[in-house]
């Protein structure tokens, strides 16, 4: 009997720190195909005991519990790689958003060109650009490097220069990042990523490298190797490896991870889901990806072939709520609530889950406030991204026709009804058209990205497979319905392979799902009441399959509109039973709540304030005694 | 259903173990040694953190070639190394043009040559770390800190305002702190203590703390607009709840603040919390190094199971204590259509409740 020949890689354990949840996924080879085997979630360790990796040890025991198989020596650890007993896997890969964003200075020659090709090509991860020095700002070089070491960045990115060009004004600035570099303490040099005039690249690195300080210089192709060429394609690839490098020395496990575990090193999460993204491009022309986490949010779009990702570190609905909210549109917030409540009331709720930002809605009205910010986040990355699509729109159009759609992020994808994930995608996007929405509801995508790296199959099977969940298709009309007599908004013919035939006559200005079983197929017919049209056409007919959610039909029109507050509790509670089939717990009591009586709070912080400014400069003499 | 909550500290005797380090970027030493005894106000480390740097450019000053360290060093009137006082002359110039050559802008230190270029550190920020509670060195962090062990009552709060204090603590009379106003602080040992308010804190508190000058406030929540005043107070101003209205908060925290009152002091640790560090905002009530017994260790929140009791994190519920009496295997719909991992528990008031596994919070 000859042994079974063994792929390269049989088995993974991956394992996704957000800063709330920690996710590991073990996934293993059945009948030559990669498959999902078992996953578990656990909250994230790193701010309650210092230790990302006791929160993943105890998600390994419990998939030990439930497969049957030992992942952990008696230590704790990952065995690595799979034994012959069939114990441990052969690959950890570890993905992350839960460490500080990696702080950068740039250093250039001029803005408008290889600086702002440095902002671009870091847009994908963690990096918070902190202070951008150019050669052509008036700053001495005495200024430049005290704007250096003032900022004490982890990464200084020197871009410049176009291939071929003038060597002069590049060399005087590696001379001062060079110098900038020998003034931090000994052990805290920051690490320098040169990716400027090549001619200069091993001149770059000889002057800025130093042996006796084992200070990290890397090095990238030019991102600008010529005034009209753009080239960021490595220097995103360099990025990660900074990035791996700079997690490796951040406190709370990841050293250990990046240094004997994880042979591909530590991931950004966001950098995972690009390279899905990615992949997706070859067979889709239009994809969005959109995740909404505790701290940091993501929409990553791939059109074209081409990705661009919009990573916000400080935008959240969870540690980074405040911040969120000191970004977004709250009157937009306030329109998706359906009971009067305060921009300060807002801002209470937002400070308080910043300090429990773990925690999920436990009554309806908190349920409203969160989906209402939600909502809020993400119009505010779909306008922050619009300039990468606009070439792409066809007339009327404000959103491509991304296919598929897939979010992510556990407010949206973890708890709530499928219909109302997809209410909350289509209301926050404001749809038009057939869309496909999917939810990444295991959070593996980052995971399956990462994977990539080191074994591109895995990454293909599990993807196709099992890593998406469909909600369903959503026909969403454009343009305003008229309320006329009884007519419907949408007269929806739904025939079922059966041959039983579904029909619904949905009034204007509502929202409707078709309680299909998931993957049932159906022929849909939908004619468009007055003022509204699907995809320019009055009348639709497509074969679909249903997803978790059924088939969603939406005649409440574009833009959106919500009814003023005396009848919103009665119209979110519609659409809200329209979606779901439920009523909304306890709506009817939000038409009895009362604005907050508003509190001047202003005149007296301010006087407080005058106070405490007073007295500490006058030292203690206010004092009573 | 397996699960592993986060936990709020709260205990009426622990050991526990706490570093004090440099900040980043500061460089320093070690003031103890490894088995010394500490109190709170002992400094353990200090340092200083570098801030700018001035060049001159002696080539040009001079016109001397950048390569030719000889004669660059003869021109100096400063040791390399060496510290400048604000005014110091720099260069010995030998009556040639002296009072028009560059002095020391500020107090620093000289870095260095750097191609012909003079290099001075200047206005350095000195940094001291305090142990912040008495107790027993248990180990020297290379030159950067050291970890400090005591035997304490412990009650770790959601929020701080970066500030530490260490004193003695009364809770607030039941007229009001602002009812000490008028009254003669030093005389009736009003000041140079913690209050502690089992209320919401308002602005006039703080206005209040400082007229009589006292030494920090505790109250159970705070509307957030007052938190930029919280952070420009001198003392430390905590929050055992959080920002918002009044509710309801444990009993035991108030058993263990009720029971040392007035008579220990306590360590006001009022740190703001911060993601990325495991720090929290925390009342450490030292019980005294001659009791202590045990061994410390980290902390790990264990798994919850039926009987433990927790804390619920969110409305209605919010503040309250429970006991865990059911962890179903599936998750469960909630009241307001949410479909997630849940336990039953019984409310200290003696209902019953399905609540989210993420809202619940083990008391330890």
């Amino acid at each position: 009997m000859t042994a079974p020949v063994r792929t390269r890689i049989q088995s993974v354990l991956a394992a996704d720190f957000g800063s709330v949840n920690t996710r590991v996924t073990l996934i293993d080879l059945v009948n030559g195909q990669y498959r999902m085997i078992s996953r578990f979630q656990t909250p994230t360790t790193l701010r309650e005991v210092g230790d990302v990796t006791i929160g993943m040890s105890r998600a390994v025991e419990i998939l030990q519990n439930r497969t049957g198989r030992t992942l952990l020596d008696r230590e704790g650890v990952p065995i690595l790689p799979e034994q012959d007993n069939g114990s441990g896997v052969d690959e950890l890969i570890v993905t992350t958003s839960a460490t500080r964003p990696l702080k950068a200075v740039l250093v250039g020659l001029i803005r408008d060109i290889s600086m702002s090709s440095a902002e671009r090509a870091l847009s994908g991860t963690y990096i918070d650009v902190a202070a951008t020095i150019s050669y052509s700002d008036d700053l001495t070089e005495e200024e430049q490097i005290n704007t250096i070491l003032r900022e004490s960045p982890d990464l200084i990115f020197v871009t410049g220069g176009t291939n071929g060009g003038n060597i002069n004004a590049m060399q005087e600035l590696i001379a001062m990042v060079k110098l900038a570099i020998q003034l931090f303490p000994e052990g805290e040099q920051p690490i320098v990523l040169y990716a400027g005039n090549q001619d200069l690249a091993a001149y770059a690195y000889s002057e800025m490298h130093f042996e006796d300080l084992n200070n990290d210089v890397f090095a990238a192709p030019n991102i600008r190797p010529a005034i009209s060429d753009e080239d960021l394609k490595t220097a995103r690839l360099e990025l990660s490896l900074v990035y791996n490098e700079f997690v490796a020395t951040q406190p709370g496990g990841f050293r250990d991870l990046a240094a004997y575990y994880a042979k591909a090193g530590v991931i950004p999460t966001a950098q995972g889901v690009s390279n899905i993204i990615r992949w997706l491009t070859e067979t889709y022309d239009a994809v969005l990806h959109l995740d909404i986490g505790s701290a940091t949010s993501a929409l990553t779009v791939g059109l074209n072939k081409e990705v661009s990702a919009n990573v916000q570190s400080d935008l959240g609905i969870g540690h980074n709520i405040v911040r969120a909210l000191e970004q977004i549109n709250l009157s937009t917030v306030q329109n998706w609530l359906p009971f009067p409540y305060s921009i300060d009331q807002i801002y209470t709720y937002a400070y308080d889950k910043t300090l429990i930002p773990g925690t999920i809605p436990q009554d309806s009205t908190d349920l409203m406030i969160e989906y209402a910010i939600l909502r809020g986040i993400i119009q505010y990355l779909v306008k922050s991204e619009q300039e990468t699509w606009r070439s792409m729109l066809k007339r009327g159009q404000n959103l491509p026709d991304f296919d598929p759609i897939i979010v992510s992020g556990a407010t949206i994808t973890e708890t709530a009804h499928p219909g109302i994930t997809s209410m909350l995608v289509i209301d926050a996007f404001e749809l038009e058209g057939v869309h496909y929405i999917h939810t990444d509801p295991f959070g593996i995508l980052p995971a399956l990205g990462a994977t990539a790296l080191v074994e591109p199959t895995i990454t293909v099977q599990v993807f196709e497979n099992q890593a998406l969940s469909e909600l369903g298709p959503a026909f969403c009309a454009s343009g305003r319905p008229r309320r006329r007599g009884n007519k419907p908004g949408m007269k929806i013919r739904i025939k079922l392979k059966s041959g039983r035939t579904i029909a619904h006559d949905l009034p204007p200005g509502e929202i409707w799902v078709a309680p299909l079983s998931p993957g049932q197929e159906a022929e849909v017919d939908v004619r468009l009441g007055r003022g509204l049209s699907l995809n320019g056409k009055r009348r639709i007919r497509r074969t679909v399959k249903a997803g978790t959610a059924g088939i969603i039909f939406d005649a409440r029109g574009r833009p959106l509109i919500t009814d003023p507050l005396s009848a919103r509790p009665a119209q979110v509670n519609r659409w809200w039973e329209g979606i779901t089939g439920q009523p909304l717990e306890g709506w009817e009591r939000w038409n009895q709540v009362e604005p907050e009586a508003a509190q001047d709070y202003a005149a007296e912080v301010a006087r407080v304030r005058n106070f405490i400014a007073k007295t500490y400069s006058e030292g203690s003499s206010e004092r009573d005694n | 259903m397996e699960y592993y909550p986060k936990q709020a500290l709260i205990l009426e005797q622990t050991i526990i173990r706490r570093n004090r380090m440099l900040p980043p970027r500061a460089q320093g030493e070690v003031l103890v040694s490894a088995g010394s005894a500490v109190n709170a106000q002992q400094m353990v480390v200090r340092g200083e953190i570098q801030q700018d740097f001035r060049m001159y450019d002696m080539t040009k000053l001079f016109g001397i070639n950048a390569d030719d360290t000889q004669k660059l060093e003869e021109k100096l009137a400063v040791r390399m190394g060496g510290l400048v006082a604000e005014g110091q002359q720099l260069f010995d110039v030998k009556g040639r043009g002296g009072r028009r050559m560059p002095h020391s802008p500020a107090h620093g230190s000289v870095i260095g040559l750097d191609h012909g270029r003079l290099i001075l550190q200047i206005n350095p920020k000195p940094v001291e770390v305090y142990a912040r509670m008495p107790g027993r060195v248990t180990e020297v962090i290379g030159n950067r800190g050291a970890q400090i062990e005591a035997q304490v009552a412990l009650v770790q709060c959601r929020w701080g305002n970066g500030k530490f204090g260490y004193s003695s603590f009364s809770f607030e009379p039941e007229e009001g702190l602002a009812s000490y106003l008028g009254r003669d602080a030093r005389l009736e040992n009003i000041r140079g203590r913690v209050y502690i308010l089992p209320r919401e804190l308002t602005a006039q508190d703080l206005e209040t703390a400082i007229k009589l000058g006292i030494e920090g406030l505790v109250a159970i929540t705070m509307p957030y607009h007052l938190r930029e005043l919280a952070l420009m107070v001198d003392f430390p101003v905590l929050l055992i709840s959080g920002f918002g209205k009044q509710r309801r908060i444990s009993d035991r925290a108030m058993r263990i603040l009720r029971e040392y009152e007035k008579q220990r002091q306590a360590a006001f640790d009022a740190y703001t919390p911060n993601r990325f560090q495991n720090d929290q905002p925390e009342i450490i009530i030292p019980l005294g190094s001659t009791t202590m017994r045990g061994e410390a260790g980290r902390i790990f929140p264990p798994e919850l199971r039926v009987g433990s009791i927790i804390r619920l994190t969110r409305a209605p519920f919010k503040g309250i204590l429970a006991e865990v009496i059911d962890l179903p295997d599936l998750p469960a719909t909630i009241e307001n259509g949410l479909h997630t991992s849940v336990a039953r528990v019984k409310l200290e008031t003696g209902d019953t409740q399905v609540v989210p596994l993420a809202n619940v919070e083990l008391v330890g």
